[in-house]
């Protein structure tokens, strides 16, 4: 795999197709002009076209002047080549590194660059990427895309870490800047020359479902609910690590953190309410969602790691996270419900865990075992891996 | 003409969750006759190890011998592409079905759909991916088609990955935790689907379309709504799958299919007299 098929891709919302096959990646902004135009090139496609076969197709259009506006990343000989052409931006570290408005723009781009995002120049400025995505191959409807090394994304580089000192964040600033070479008006005809095309009675391999003999052995999946239940089952309502705290009602009976200003429920003022303090099971006070999208609700406290061990005294649920770079201690993290309260711990991970400082722009390494309150919306990075909170009934 | 394997292309069917739909004929090797059939595929470079995974899961799936499933014949990998052929029904699905569609149909369809969940649970297995789309319609009654493999491809990325951010509305709050898939979480989506196809609305109607994060605080937080255009006897089948507590659920595919099938015949009886 090229470095450039090793990148995540990160979908920006906007109008638009992103698009994204081994060796190439591209965005074509919605126009008027395209309507139709964009389906016509896909459908004519396979379904796993080379981007030898995506370059032609491109190339046809521009030729009858039918695409108005396109940007894309090929994985060249001698690192990866961008285009922009009309009302697209390329961007390389931060910086706009071209712009297809005076024309089509063909450019190679520093093949060390951590950060490559091709966008819709009419995209908002602060338009984030929506960082659950991970486009790796397909077609998928967005204004942009940024391609990440995905060392950018992951905390500090782990020998830079200091004892009891915040490490440096990863900065996309630190990685060489894109070549202000002037942007060199090329034909895109020009570019690289039409391969053979594929073979399309490549060999496959298959095998036949038709009359499939049951297995000797078969496990049904358990019944969980309903009224002929096994009484002797534990309450689901409070498991492990299931407490009960207090609160306060609002006026349509639901129970509050006493501290809110609003029920989390139903958004109704509690300011004005007389304290009517219950106790009940805690709600759940929020979730995480991790960098692939898995998420999981903080109706418990969790210890987190690569293959969790609870000790004696504690009663949260095992998270095993998986991590293909082994950053992760066999119990790295513990996530502790208090009261109302969500916090994190480092249980003397080997790698360390860390909360992003958004004012700063910076990580900040907890101290083993010494509780940090979480925040609604904050990151935090567990070697390599990272989670976003979410709190429920907390401003962000 | 376009091949995938050594499948004559015809036409494409649509696309789904990281997958294409094709209409194509069906290889002599396969001893099926000259047959049309449905052809999925996913552009994933498969590792024998996941290639292992999917063909031993899609051959309990095929092990399971229910008129309510839909009939697989063949799993392959050319190249880039992992497929999955099986019977092609031309009825379409509760999404899009071919014909005019009664409530009383649609009623019966669900009722097949559970029976068809059901078998798949008795032998070990969540569907995990039950919405309009996939209850396929034929003269011979409904199946549940399409058994989701892209957990089986993506190890690691759970049933609330981003790609799944069209299909969310259907999933229990448990899963939406991280919880794995049960029969709790496939009648909740058999429940959402029924709700879905008889009243046009979502379980969520206010559901954020902005983002993930947002979307899954909202399944996190909000019950269900129930649609006005529902019966009564329909509302009491759905509430009883997506109870709050998932240990006062109708517990099994089952049961869910002999209510849904009480309902339909008492319309039934209700429109003769």
């Amino acid at each position: 795999m090229t470095d450039l098929d090793l990148r995540a891709g990160q979908i920006h919302r906007g109008l638009g197709i992103v698009a994204r096959w081994p060796n190439i990646a591209l965005v074509i902004p919605s126009e008027p002009a395209h309507d139709g135009v964009v389906d016509e090139m896909f459908d004519t496609l396979n379904p796993n076209p080379t981007s030898q076969q995506i370059i032609r197709a491109i190339n046809a259009l521009l030729a009858e002047n039918r695409l108005k506006s396109v940007g894309m990343v090929v994985e060249a000989t001698g690192g990866p080549m961008a285009v922009a052409y009309g009302g697209v931006e390329i961007i390389v570290d931060g910086e706009l590194a071209m712009s297809g408005a005076n024309g089509l723009v063909k450019q190679q781009v520093p093949s060390g660059a951590d950060q490559l995002t091709i966008r819709s120049a009419n995209l908002a400025k602060a338009a984030e990427p929506v960082p659950p995505f991970d486009l790796r191959r397909g077609i998928a409807p967005g204004g942009g895309l940024t391609l990440l090394r995905l060392a950018a994304v992951e905390p500090p580089a782990l020998s830079n870490r200091m004892p009891g000192h915040a490490a440096p964040a990863p900065s996309a600033k630190e990685a060489p800047s894109a070549d202000p070479a002037p942007p060199a008006n090329v034909a895109l005809a020009g570019a690289p020359a039409p391969g053979p095309e594929p073979e399309m009675e490549a060999p496959f391999r298959s095998v036949s479902l038709i009359d499939v003999a049951p297995p000797a052995e078969i496990t049904p999946l358990p019944i969980t609910s309903g009224a002929d239940l096994d009484e002797a089952e534990p309450a689901p309502s409070l498991g492990r690590g299931r407490v009960e705290v207090e609160g306060i009602l609002c006026s349509r009976q639901h129970f509050n953190n006493p501290q809110s200003a609003y029920c989390m429920v139903c958004g109704v003022s509690l300011a004005h309410l007389t304290p009517n303090r219950v106790v009940r099971p805690r709600p759940t006070l929020g979730f995480i969602v991790f960098d692939d999208g898995s998420s999981f609700g903080l109706d418990r406290s969790y210890l987190i790691g690569r293959e969790p061990v609870r000790t004696e005294d504690q009663d949260a649920e095992l998270l095993m996270i998986h991590d293909n770079n082994d950053t992760l201690s066999r119990t790295h993290a513990e996530l502790r419900l208090a009261d109302w309260s969500v916090q994190l711990i480092d249980l003397g991970s080997t790698n360390g865990t860390y909360i992003w400082d958004q004012d700063n722009e910076r990580w900040n390494q907890l101290t083993a075992g010494h509780a940090v309150e979480l925040h609604s919306g904050e990151t935090v990075a567990l070697g390599r891996r990272t989670f976003v909170f979410e709190g429920v009934g907390q401003l962000s | 003409m376009q091949r995938i394997a050594d499948y004559d292309i015809v036409q494409p069917l649509g696309e789904g969750n990281q997958s294409q739909y094709w209409y194509g004929r069906a290889p002599a090797r396969l001893g099926i006759g000259d047959s049309m059939v449905a052809i999925k595929t996913y552009n994933h470079a498969a590792t024998d190890t996941e290639f292992d995974r999917m063909t031993e899961h899609l051959t309990l799936y095929a092990s399971v011998t229910s008129s309510h499933l839909l009939r697989l014949y063949d799993v392959g990998q050319q190249g880039a592409i992992v497929y999955i052929a099986g019977d092609y029904l031309a009825g379409g699905s509760l999404a899009r079905p071919a014909r005019p569609f009664s409530r009383i149909d649609v009623l019966r369809a669900m009722a097949d759909a559970a029976r068809g969940a059901h078998a798949l649970h008795e032998i070990g297995i969540a569907h995990r991916a039950i919405r309009p789309g996939n209850v396929l319609l034929s003269d011979n009654g409904a199946k549940l088609g399409d058994v989701s493999i892209s957990h089986l491809l993506s190890p690691g990325q759970t049933i609330t990955s981003a790609a799944q951010m069209g299909t969310i509305e259907h999933l229990s709050p448990e899963l939406v935790q991280g919880q794995p898939p049960s029969r709790s979480s496939d009648l909740w989506a058999l429940a959402a689907t029924m709700h879905k196809v008889l009243t046009g609305q979502s379980f969520f109607p206010e559901l954020p379309t902005d983002s993930l994060v947002s979307a899954l605080r909202h399944l996190l937080t909000q019950r269900p709504t129930m649609g006005d255009a529902l019966r009564n006897g329909e509302r009491h089948i759905i509430e009883s799958c997506v109870e709050a507590d998932p240990a006062t659920r109708t517990s099994t595919g089952e049961q869910l299919a002999d209510a849904i099938q009480a309902e339909a015949d008492r319309q039934a009886e209700q429109v003769q007299s």
